[in-house]
């Protein structure tokens, strides 16, 4: 989808159409980052993920409007929706990215060009967001159609052909290619490889021997081969349940850092117990406010058995922090859980109520279903390090 | 709908290809496509109903003034563009099955082309452009006297 974010505000808001908009984190504070600017925005340099006060020095006029998570989510699961009137294999990629399988629907709907076409019509109609894409006969593919032509088209729609790499694809810079961050760029610069060409033509042994199984992937991404399916329930299976915060401030205490610590494995406890699971392997990870000069770590540890209670995790996740921290202030605190498995059956212990642990947490998890998660709070989040009556407004992060 | 500074086109194209396709390919480029009279009928149908309701509202209320008479001209208004544009549809070879709003959008059931097909307008959208159309009748209004 084009800036979706944004586009989702100028079709509910007629006065925002004509006007450059971002969708930021906290307008009211000046805080927070762009998470998606309009085209009239991006006219004036605004970029997605930059500080607010910077998008406002290059445009002065910019309309700033406050993010709705639960307006964006419910657009997004009716997209999804008009999407599986075309096929049902529709995988969701990300919030404003699905991947559709036609191959069964060309009979009725047309050829690929003109089934984007109708997409993009009744998305458009349906409810006001332009979208844009990329048509290609695997899902990488597909995915460079979209990011690196379609987005560029004026019209939309690109449809990258496998035998037309060579004049295509291969000729972008190597950053541009799927899988390829910044320090990635970086490590193929070193060895002299500039172009998704020259990747495609290097050996993958070479590649293999250098970045493990990550090399084989990106080889055969830059010569245009994937074999995964387009698959509906792809997220239907759930390896882990992670929660990350960024925090308003740079944190210089373990006391304070302990309180968000409890909040994030209160909150990955609470998700694992709605999904009736536990997990036996714990991450913790820190972050300190350069991201450039990178301090901080990410550890696991196998705990001693599956648990979503939140203490346990808590006491566990302290350990970890206590081994590795190394003093320095943090800015982003994650915790995870994974090697989930189903909680109907747990170990009983002779010097734990477990039952009652248990039948404690599911009330509390009731009381939040039904009145918000500020409902019941600890009284450490009252502090002034506690993030967690703050995050109870937000959805991944982002106000609802 | 409304289109000024980026707000892009109902129509679409199909990108690079497009100059390949054929004119009656284009679906979005035709004058009048059906799905673009289809939106429009949806509005001023949810325009006429939410006219109405509000006028209700009003008649219970003990106001200094009355303005009845501008809600009655507007929902008539929006009542005769509603048949209108759904005896076009018809001409268009569409035909409206079923409409119910659900939690998150309106969903119009409808019958083209020999198939049952779905049709899912966001309540955003509606809304903003109920609201557009209240605008533009306004703003032709001018300077008549209700």
């Amino acid at each position: 989808m084009q800036s979706f974010f944004a586009s989702v505000e100028k079709a509910a808001d007629p006065s925002l159409r004509d006007k450059p908009i971002v969708v930021a984190g906290d307008p009211e504070r000046r805080s927070g980052v762009v998470l998606a600017a309009c085209p009239l925005a991006k006219a004036y340099g605004v970029t997605t993920a930059e500080a607010l006060w910077q998008a406002q020095q290059k445009c002065r006029h910019l309309v700033v409007v406050k993010p709705r998570m639960e307006m964006y989510v419910r657009m997004s699961l009716q997209i999804t929706r008009i999407f599986e009137s075309f096929t049902d294999l529709v995988e969701p990629y990300s919030i404003d990215e699905q991947f559709l399988d036609v191959t069964g629907s060309l009979a009725l709907f047309g050829d690929p060009l003109s089934i984007a076409r109708q997409i993009r019509e009744r998305v458009w109609l349906e409810t006001g967001i332009v979208c844009r894409i990329g048509i290609s006969e695997n899902k990488v593919l597909a995915k460079m159609a979209c990011d690196n032509f379609a987005k560029k088209q004026p019209q939309g729609v690109f449809w990258l052909k496998r035998n037309e790499l060579a004049e295509t694809l291969w000729p972008l810079p190597v950053e541009k290619l799927f899988g390829v961050g910044s320090r990635m760029k970086r490590h193929f610069h070193r060895i002299g490889v500039y172009t998704i060409g020259q990747l495609a033509r290097l050996s993958p042994e070479v590649l293999i021997r250098r970045w493990g199984a990550n090399g084989e992937v990106l080889w055969r991404t830059a010569n245009g081969l994937d074999d995964s399916p387009v698959s509906p329930r792809t997220h239907a299976t759930q390896k882990g349940i992670g929660h990350h915060m960024t925090l308003p401030r740079d944190y210089y205490t373990a006391a304070e850092i302990k309180v968000v610590l409890l909040e994030l494995c209160e909150e990955v406890c609470r998700r694992a117990r709605s999904k009736r699971l536990m997990g036996s392997v714990l991450s913790v990870g820190c972050r300190g406010a350069d991201f450039e000069a990178a301090t901080g770590f990410w550890r696991q540890m196998k705990l001693f058995e599956p648990t979503h209670d939140a203490m346990t995790l808590f006491a566990a996740a302290c350990r970890l922090f206590e081994q590795h921290w190394q003093h320095t202030p943090v800015r982003s605190i994650g915790v995870s859980l994974s090697q989930l498995v189903a909680d109907d059956t747990y170990q009983l212990s002779l010097f734990e109520d477990k039952p009652r642990q248990r039948a404690l947490a599911a009330a509390i998890d009731g009381i939040r279903a039904r009145y918000g998660n500020a409902a019941v709070l600890r009284a450490v989040s009252l502090l002034d390090a506690g993030q967690a009556r703050e995050r109870a407004r937000k959805i991944g992060g982002h106000y609802k | 709908m409304n289109r000024q500074g980026d707000w892009p086109q109902a129509t679409v194209g199909s990108g690079q290809h497009a100059a390949d396709s054929t004119e009656d390919d284009r679906v979005g480029e035709q004058p009048e496509s059906w799905q673009k009279t289809l939106q429009e009928c949806v509005v001023f149908g949810v325009l006429f109903k939410a006219l109405m309701a509000d006028l209700s509202a009003l008649k219970k209320l003990p106001l200094k003034l009355s303005y009845h008479l501008l809600f009655e001209e507007l929902s008539r208004w929006a009542e005769q563009r509603h048949h209108q544009l759904r005896r076009r549809l018809r001409e268009q070879g569409c035909i409206l099955v079923n409409s119910e709003r659900l939690d998150q959008f309106y969903r119009i059931e409808l019958k083209y082309g020999g198939y049952l097909q779905e049709a899912l307008y966001s309540i955003e959208l509606v809304r903003a452009e109920c609201e557009q159309q209240i605008r533009i009748w306004l703003m032709q209004r001018g300077g008549k006297s209700w």
